[in-house]
């Protein structure tokens, strides 16, 4: 297997990007996360997963859409990429197999 | 809304900042952006107060190596020194240059003829400073010297020492390497024949064998150990070699020097002396003497000792030594000895009975400076100009800008056409020393190339120094140049650098105050070598014909009256020396006084006081009347009379070798400079005799030099048909003294012209372009009913304040160190005012001219023109 693995936070970032359809950016992603996850979350710390994911090509941006709030700073929006969404399948996968086989062990033994 | 005013809650400032000037550019805006959507979102969420401490907290989170380093731009970068850019600023460059001519010529001609005069000056300063150092190990070789001092304690510096003393340190202290004697000619004349030919020859040195153990004079035949072998051996220079045998090599014939019995063998030819060696010789024989054994004797201080010290011994140390073994075989001997590094002895000493003229280490000191001050100046007309041109160079500025120059290229661009023009400035500078070198040469008696090691050196040097000075000079301009926004020199008539900034102000005034201290130094300089010239010796060189070979002739008396026949002869007198060039030096002592004074005397005939008219102050001259004269009376001079301590003097009995040779003082001269004005009047004493009478004096009358000297000539042939006739004007000989001096003058006269040249052009065209920029200013305030008169004040008036202030900041310094240079004489000049009011004023005048011409054109121009050319 030859993909690029994801840190923890990386799969939120990632899976919030993806949830957001194109409208994520560094401070909703953040208010997304803590709302989601509970977790108390800075803003540097999503600012430096979306830039590690960016890196490894899971996510692209662009900016644009300056509000009066920003000061007329334009925000870079981030949307997922192919592989990123790919990545987050094949994570998926791994982990829904394994729960099967967890599940299966966790059932009460039915007996013939 | 529940808070009406959350958009006018801002987010600390203070963070912000730091933002700002912490995180990489790339990154700066979007995380701004969100820290202050998050702020918002806080204030309306958990209050303002709240908000501001979760906003710090925020943003420390962010200063972190990772947002702090600066991310690649997306841009393509372009490298500093691309080949096509830098061809491409050189053609832009050389475009420049040729479209403002004036421009141009004055930069390049102006950092060219500066470099020019540095070139000259480092060649002649790296000359000087090599004196002496072409010897193996220069480091190690001394020339041992003492104070002459006498039981009056007044001390004499002196550079020679006894025989006695290189065998005793050859024997006594194992610092010594090896240890030479030299016994220059003291002025006897040598005359060497060849067959069908002779010469007289100043240049024959007797010296120890170990001579070429000390220095190093390389051998064209012979060698150093078969130089010596027997005491007839004789060692010549290579141009020696040809005057004497042509092309034939010469080891092994013979030449008769007429001394120790004639006949030499010639055993080795040398390549000739270095013109940087401290002492000239033709001729080596070895050291011999008849009367006494050299190595014991201690009296006859009349020999240069050098010696040559093994590796790691310290002068200092030696010094203690050489002293204690004085002690030793001279228990009685007061001088005191001392050593000097052979390299220091052309620009530091200045013993009495130096092997040759030595020169001065404020010499260089001196051109040093001027050198430095010269490259400043045009290094600031490079400056000024490049920076009062900007009008012309705003709108390329900008619209290289638009097009997408960085900053950093269009320094790249400017430096680079700085370095254009020192590079063209160099090559001129070096072309103009390849043609004008020789004569330099000439001027200053050096035998200066370039064609050598040491001078593509130098030359390759000023290259150097050259484009190190176009990147200093560059510097600025091109700062000041890039720093244009491009909008502003588009748009607007209001181009930066319009006005007459501090800088420019202190560079002119800077260069200015240089040019004014080189002509006070100049004039200084002038007036103290005039003086030289013209100051009453206290006696008359003037038209008086020597003839420096009569010594020994058995018939001078008929060749005297003989001489005393011709129309033109006024006078003929002898002596055993000349004035200015030698004479003889003893202690003597008073009668019953045992304190000594050094006092130089000469052995003279009974005429030669009248034939150079020596005044006598008290008593009489010597005189044929007297026949006691020449063996009991004595003349002295007012200075030997005070420092004898003879109050009545004439009648005074003075011993003259304290030994009790005791004469009669008959009369006392007026006190006569006998030596450079260099050094104070010292006493001297005339005694009459008839041998040693070496010097033939005649003073001829007339304007007509040449017939007199024919008729000497005939009548010269006709008695002393043995000797070849030979002669020198004492007034020529007499300047000689002073030739370095007046050298001096030349070359800092020459220089200050160049420099005030220098000056003056940019001067010129500072001035022609702040006018050019001020037209149309000139052109309203015509309008509005300014006076021509007024203009030219206006114009003039910022540039006169400008000298003003050199002149007032020059005047002290030109005071101090023009004081300095004074020092170096006895007999000097008072510095008046009227020097530096003359300076002042000249200055004055050309920047008047150079200003003023500028300004009235400026203040002509009818309004009309200047105005409609928008």
């Amino acid at each position: 297997m030859n993909r690029t693995y994801l840190g923890e936070f990386e799969e939120i970032v990632l899976l919030s990007v993806a949830v957001m359809q194109g409208q994520a950016y560094g401070v909703v992603l953040m208010h997304e996360i803590i709302e989601q996850t509970g977790r108390s979350v800075k803003l540097n710390q999503v600012h430096s997963a979306l830039q590690r994911l960016e890196e490894k090509g899971m996510v692209k941006s662009e900016v644009g859409g300056a509000t009066a709030e920003r000061g007329g700073r334009r925000k870079r929006l981030y949307t997922i990429t192919a592989s990123g969404q790919s990545t987050l399948q094949q994570i998926q996968e791994v982990r829904d197999s394994f729960w099967s086989k967890l599940t299966n062990l966790l059932k009460p033994g039915i007996g013939l | 809304m529940r808070h009406p005013d959350n958009y006018t809650v801002e987010p600390p400032r203070l963070a912000d900042k730091l933002l700002e000037w912490l995180l990489a550019p790339h990154l700066l805006e979007t995380i701004l952006g969100d820290l202050h959507e998050d702020f918002a979102y806080n204030v309306k969420h958990v209050g303002a107060r709240k908000a501001r401490w979760r906003y710090w907290h925020q943003v420390l989170g962010f200063i972190k190596p990772e947002y702090i380093k600066r991310g690649q731009t997306p841009y393509p970068s372009t490298p500093l020194i691309l080949p096509g850019m830098i061809r491409n600023t050189i053609k832009i460059a050389f475009r420049g240059l040729l479209r403002h001519k004036l421009y141009s010529f004055i930069n390049v001609g102006g950092l060219g003829l500066s470099l020019f005069c540095c070139l000259l000056i480092g060649f002649w300063v790296r000359d000087e400073l090599s004196y002496d150092k072409f010897h193996r190990d220069p480091d190690r070789i001394y020339r041992i010297v003492k104070d002459f001092v006498t039981s009056d304690g007044s001390r004499t510096p002196d550079a020679t020492t006894p025989s006695a003393l290189a065998a005793a340190l050859r024997k006594d202290l194992p610092e010594i390497e090896s240890v030479t004697r030299i016994y220059p000619n003291w002025n006897q004349k040598f005359l060497i024949r060849q067959t069908d030919m002779q010469f007289y020859e100043e240049g024959v040195y007797r010296v120890d064998s170990s001579f070429f153990d000390v220095f190093t004079f390389p051998f064209v035949s012979g060698n150093k150990q078969s130089a010596f072998q027997t005491p007839k051996s004789v060692v010549l220079t290579e141009t020696m070699a040809r005057k004497y045998f042509g092309s034939e090599n010469p080891v092994g014939k013979r030449l008769n020097l007429r001394i120790d019995g004639g006949d030499f063998t010639v055993t080795g030819v040398l390549k000739d002396v270095p013109g940087n060696s401290h002492f000239h010789f033709d001729f080596l024989i070895p050291l011999r003497r008849v009367d006494v054994n050299p190595d014991t004797d201690w009296t006859s201080h009349t020999f240069y000792t050098y010696a040559k010290l093994k590796p790691n011994t310290r002068a200092a140390r030696f010094t203690d030594k050489l002293r204690l073994l004085v002690r030793k075989y001279q228990p009685e001997n007061l001088n005191i000895f001392y050593v000097q590094a052979l390299t220091d002895i052309h620009l530091n000493s200045k013993l009495k009975w130096e092997l040759g003229q030595n020169s001065d280490r404020s010499y260089v000191q001196i051109l040093s400076f001027i050198g430095l001050f010269i490259l400043i100046i045009a290094g600031i007309n490079y400056v000024n100009l490049a920076t009062a041109r900007s009008s012309q160079r705003a709108r390329e500025v900008g619209v290289r800008k638009v097009a997408g120059a960085f900053r950093r290229s269009l320094i790249v661009q400017f430096l680079g056409e700085s370095m254009v023009v020192s590079v063209l400035s160099g090559m001129l500078a070096i072309g103009l020393v390849v043609v004008l070198l020789p004569f330099f040469g000439g001027l200053v008696g050096k035998d200066l190339t370039i064609w050598n090691r040491p001078g593509l050196q130098t030359c390759l040097t000023a290259l150097g120094a050259a484009m190190i000075l176009g990147l200093l000079a560059g510097i600025y301009p091109a700062l000041f140049l890039s720093s244009f926004k491009p909008a502003l020199v588009l748009k607007s008539q209001k181009i930066p650098g319009t006005r007459f900034s501090w800088l420019r102000q202190g560079l002119v005034t800077f260069q200015i105050c240089a040019s004014v201290l080189l002509m006070i130094g100049t004039i200084v300089v002038s007036r103290q070598i005039k003086f030289l010239r013209t100051t009453p010796l206290g006696f008359d060189k003037e038209q008086i014909i020597t003839l420096p070979n009569v010594g020994g002739l058995s018939n001078l008396d008929a060749l005297r009256s003989e001489l005393l026949g011709l129309r033109q002869v006024v006078k003929v007198g002898a002596a055993s020396g000349v004035f200015g060039a030698s004479n003889w030096s003893n202690g003597m002592t008073k009668k019953g006084s045992d304190r000594a004074v050094v006092v130089n005397f000469m052995v003279v005939d009974n005429d030669f006081l009248q034939t150079l008219d020596v005044r006598v102050r008290q008593g009489r001259l010597f005189s044929a009347r007297f026949p006691s004269d020449s063996t009991a009376s004595l003349l002295i001079n007012e200075t030997a009379a005070r420092q004898l301590n003879l109050n009545n003097p004439l009648g005074a009995i003075v011993d003259l070798d304290q030994m009790g040779d005791y004469r009669t003082v008959v009369g006392v001269v007026k006190d006569f400079h006998f030596t450079s004005l260099h050094n104070s009047i010292k006493p001297f004493a005339f005694v009459v005799g008839r041998q040693n009478l070496s010097n033939l004096f005649i003073k001829v009358r007339g304007t007509d030099m040449k017939e007199a000297l024919a008729e000497i000539e005939k009548k010269w042939n006709e008695l002393v048909p043995q000797r070849p006739f030979t002669y020198f004007f004492l007034d020529e000989n007499f300047a000689a003294l002073h030739r370095s001096d007046e050298l001096f003058q030349r070359v800092v006269s020459g220089l200050t012209v160049l420099a005030l040249c220098i000056a003056g052009l940019g001067l010129f065209a500072l001035a022609s372009f702040t006018t050019e920029r001020r037209t149309k200013e000139i052109g309203v305030r015509k309008v509005l009913g300014a006076s021509a008169s007024g203009i030219v004040r206006l114009l003039l008036g910022q540039f006169l304040k400008l000298v003003l202030t050199a002149i007032v900041i020059a005047c002290p310094v030109a005071w101090y160190i023009m004081n300095y240079w004074l020092q170096n004489f006895a007999y000097k000049i008072e510095m008046k005012l009227w020097m530096f009011l003359l300076a002042g004023l000249i200055t004055m005048l050309i920047a008047l001219l150079t200003v003023g011409f500028q300004s009235f054109k400026a203040a002509w121009v009818n309004p009309v023109k200047s105005l409609r050319s928008e």
